[in-house]
C-alpha cells in the first residue's frame, strides 16, 4: 500500500487514512484531551506522514511509524499549549457534540494521568499494539514495556478508583 | 493480599496476552485460588473497556480533509516538478565516457610512474657498470695494462669484483650474468693503445649479443677510463666488432716502428631493384671519397636469371667501414668480407730499397768525381744503372703507399628476393614486433581493466540505486 502511495497513487493513501484515522484521532484525543484539537493533530500527523513517506525504511511498519509521528505532533502541541483540557472542562465549556456526560468526565479523569502512562495506554488499548510494537515505537525493551504497562494500568486504576462514581458506573 | 501484589504485574501481562506459556499457567492457577487477584483482573479489563469507550465514543472522519490537503500537496509537488529542472542520473554513455576519461588519464599517468621506476633501475644499472669498469681497471693493472678477453671477461673479472649481482641489470629478468657485453674490438687490448680512454666504450648493455636499450629508451655504457654513462643512442661505430675499422694511426701495439696496415673488402648484396641499387652503390663510393674502378650490370628480365651487377672501387682506408655500411643499407647482405693486411714488411723493404738506391747513386757520384779518365766511363755506366733502379724502387714504395691509402671494395649486387629462411626471419621479426606491441597494448588493457574494476562498485551502485528508485 505504502509503495503504491510512493508511486503517486493518492487513493491508496486515502485507504490508509480510512484504516487508521479512528485510532489516530482516539489517541490524539487521549493525549491532548480535546476532540477538535485531536482531529487537527491527527490530520497534521497524516499530512506529515504523507510528506515524509519516502523516508520510511520499512513500509510494513507504517502503523508504528505513523503513531510515532502522531505522538511527536501531540507532544509538540502540548508543550506549546500547556493549559490542560481539564481546566477548560472545569470552566464548564461544553463540548459541542459530547455523546455522554460520563465520557467527558472520564476524559477529565484520564487527563490526570502522566503523559507517559497515557501514551502507553493509548498504544495498548486504542491501537491494540502488542508489546513488541510498542517497544519498537518507544525504543525500549519488551520487558520494559510490560512493566510500564503494568504501572500505567495501576495509575489508571487509581485514577478511576479516585473517581469512584465513574469507575463503578 | 500482600503476596498478591507480586501477581498483579503478571496478571496485567496476562490480560494483554503477553505472558509466556508457563507464566500463563501459573497465573491461571493462581487466579483460581485467589479471589482478590481475580477481582484485579476484572477491574483492569473493565478499566480498559471504559478507557476505550471513552476515547472512541465519537467517530471522527478526517479522511476527506486529509485527502483534500494531500491532493493539494501532490498537485503543488507536481507543479514544482514541472518547473524544476529534471534530476538527471548518469546515462550509460556518460558513464562510459567517464570511464574512458579516467582510463586515458590513467594511461597518461602510468608511463610517468613507469618512467620514474625505470629511472631508479637505470641508476642501479649505472652503478653496476661503474663497478665493472673498476674491476676492469684492476684487471688491467695485473695484466700489463691489458683488458680482459671479450668472451671470458665476466669470469675474468670475478676475482676483482667478487660480486655476481653487478653483472645483472635490475631491468633484466634473467639472473644469468649476461646483461652487459664487452666490445670485441678491445678484447685483450692494452689500455695505453686506446687513444681516447674517456670516449672509448668498453662495455654496453646487451641482450643476446645485441645492444639493449633498457632504460627509458637508452642504455648504460662503461668507458675505458672507468666512468659510466647513460646514452640515448650508441655511437654508430662503437660496437664495430669486425675489425673493419682500421685502428687509429697511433696504435702500434707497443712496436717502435709504425705499422702499415691495408684493407680490402667485398660484399654481396641482394636487392629488389637492381638499377636503383647500382646507382646508389656508385654514389656510396663517391660519397666516401672513393671512386669506381668498374661497374658492370647485366639484367635479363624474363630469362629466369637474376639480374646482377658488380662494382669495384677504391675508397680511402678510413672509409671502408662507412662504405660497407652504405652498401649494406641497399638490401640484404648475403656476404661480406674484409681482408686486412700487414704491409709493414713490404713497406720497409721498398723504402729500404729506395734509400739504398739513393745511397748507391750518391756513392757512385762521389766515385765519378774521383775517378780518372779511364774509370770514368765505367762509373758513368754504373751511375746510370743505379739511377734507373731508383724509379722502380720508388714505384715499389708508392705501390705500398697506395695499398695503404686506398682499399679496394668489390660489391656484388644481385636482384634477388631473400631466401625463405630470410623471409622467415622477416616474418619472425614482424611477429616479434607484433608481439611487442601486443604486449604494450595488453599492459594498457590490463590497466584499463583495473581502472574499470575500481569504477565497478560505483557503476553497480548507480545501477542499483536507479533500480531501487524505480
Amino acid at each position: 500500500m505504502v509503495r503504491r502511495v510512493l508511486k503517486g497513487d493518492n487513493d491508496a493513501y486515502a485507504e490508509l487514512v480510512n484504516a487508521y484515522q479512528g485510532q489516530a484521532v482516539a489517541m490524539a484525543l487521549h493525549l491532548c484531551g480535546d476532540f477538535e484539537t485531536a482531529q487537527d493533530l491527527a490530520q497534521e500527523a497524516f499530512l506529515q506522514a504523507y510528506r515524509s513517506l519516502a523516508g520510511l525504511k520499512h513500509p510494513a511498519a507504517f502503523r508504528a511509524w505513523l503513531y510515532g509521528i502522531l505522538r511527536n505532533v501531540c507532544r509538540k502541541h502540548l508543550s506549546r499549549r500547556p493549559p490542560p483540557a481539564a481546566s477548560l472542562q472545569g470552566n464548564g465549556v461544553p463540548e459541542p457534540s459530547a455523546p455522554a456526560d460520563d465520557s467527558v468526565e472520564m476524559r477529565s479523569v484520564l487527563n490526570t494521568l502522566d503523559l507517559e502512562h497515557r501514551e502507553l495506554l493509548a498504544a495498548r488499548y486504542l491501537l491494540e499494539m502488542d508489546y513488541k510494537e510498542i517497544a519498537q515505537m518507544l525504543g525500549i525493551t519488551v520487558n520494559n514495556v510490560r512493566v510500564r504497562c503494568f504501572r500505567a494500568k495501576q495509575a489508571l486504576r487509581a485514577a478511576l478508583a479516585g473517581d469512584g462514581g465513574v469507575a463503578s458506573g | 493480599m500482600a503476596s498478591c501484589e507480586q501477581w498483579q504485574e503478571p496478571i496485567s501481562a496476562y490480560a494483554d496476552g503477553e505472558c509466556t506459556r508457563a507464566e500463563r499457567r501459573a497465573v491461571e492457577a493462581h487466579l483460581k485460588e485467589c479471589p482478590a487477584c481475580r477481582q484485579w483482573l476484572e477491574q483492569i479489563i473493565a478499566d480498559q473497556e471504559i478507557f476505550t469507550r471513552t476515547l472512541t465514543g465519537r467517530q471522527a472522519d478526517i479522511s476527506d480533509s486529509v485527502m483534500g490537503r494531500v491532493n493539494e500537496m501532490s498537485a503543488q509537488e507536481s507543479e514544482r516538478e514541472k518547473h524544476k529542472r529534471p534530476v538527471r542520473t548518469m546515462r550509460l554513455v556518460e558513464l562510459v565516457a567517464a570511464v574512458a576519461v579516467v582510463a586515458v588519464v590513467g594511461a597518461i599517468v602510468f608511463p610517468t610512474f613507469a618512467r620514474s621506476r625505470e629511472k631508479a633501475r637505470q641508476s642501479n644499472c649505472l652503478s653496476n657498470v661503474k663497478q665493472i669498469m673498476l674491476g676492469m681497471g684492476m684487471f688491467a693493472e695485473d695484466y700489463d695494462g691489458r683488458l680482459p678477453n671479450a668472451l671470458t671477461w665476466v669470469d675474468d673479472l670475478q676475482p676483482y669484483t667478487k660480486n655476481e649481482q653487478i653483472f645483472n641489470c635490475p631491468h633484466h629478468s634473467t639472473a644469468q650474468m649476461d646483461s652487459y657485453a664487452m666490445v670485441r674490438r678491445y678484447s685483450g687490448v692494452k689500455l695505453e693503445d686506446i687513444d681516447n680512454l674517456a670516449e672509448t666504450i668498453i662495455i654496453y648493455e646487451a641482450e643476446n649479443g645485441q645492444p639493449a636499450y633498457r632504460h627509458n629508451g637508452g642504455m648504460n655504457v662503461g668507458y675505458a677510463d672507468g666512468h659510466g654513462k647513460w646514452l640515448k643512442q650508441l655511437p654508430p661505430d662503437a660496437l664495430d666488432t669486425t675489425g673493419m675499422k682500421p685502428g687509429p694511426p697511433e696504435r702500434n701495439y707497443g712496436l717502435t716502428r709504425r705499422l702499415k696496415l691495408a684493407y680490402d673488402a667485398a660484399c654481396e648484396v641482394w636487392v629488389k631493384h637492381l638499377q636503383d641499387a647500382v646507382i646508389a652503390a656508385e654514389q656510396a663510393f663517391y660519397e666516401h671519397g672513393g671512386f669506381v674502378l668498374s661497374s658492370t650490370m647485366a639484367c635479363a628480365p624474363g630469362s629466369g636469371n637474376p639480374g646482377h651487377a658488380e662494382i669495384t672501387g677504391k675508397v680511402p682506408t678510413a672509409e671502408v667501414a662507412g662504405t660497407l655500411k652504405a652498401l649494406a643499407a641497399l638490401g640484404y647482405v648475403a656476404r661480406r668480407e674484409i681482408y686486412g693486411e700487414d704491409l709493414t714488411d713490404g713497406y720497409v723493404t721498398a723504402a729500404r730499397e729506395v734509400t739504398q738506391t739513393k745511397q748507391q747513386i750518391h756513392n757512385l757520384q762521389q766515385r765519378r768525381k774521383q775517378a780518372g779518365k779511364k774509370e770514368k766511363k765505367q762509373a758513368e755506366a754504373d751511375l746510370a744503372e743505379a739511377r734507373s733502379n731508383l724509379g722502380p724502387a720508388q714505384d715499389g714504395v708508392f705501390g705500398v703507399q697506395r695499398e695503404l691509402a686506398l682499399a679496394t671494395i668489390t660489391a656484388t649486387i644481385i636482384e634477388k628476393a631473400p631466401r625463405t629462411s630470410e623471409i622467415a626471419t622477416g616474418i619472425g621479426a614482424a611477429w616479434g614486433s607484433f608481439l611487442s606491441s601486443a604486449k604494450k597494448m595488453g599492459v594498457l588493457l590490463v590497466w584499463l581493466a583495473l581502472y574499470g574494476l575500481l569504477l565497478l562498485p560505483v557503476i553497480l551502485g548507480v545501477v542499483i540505486y536507479r533500480r531501487w528508485r524505480e
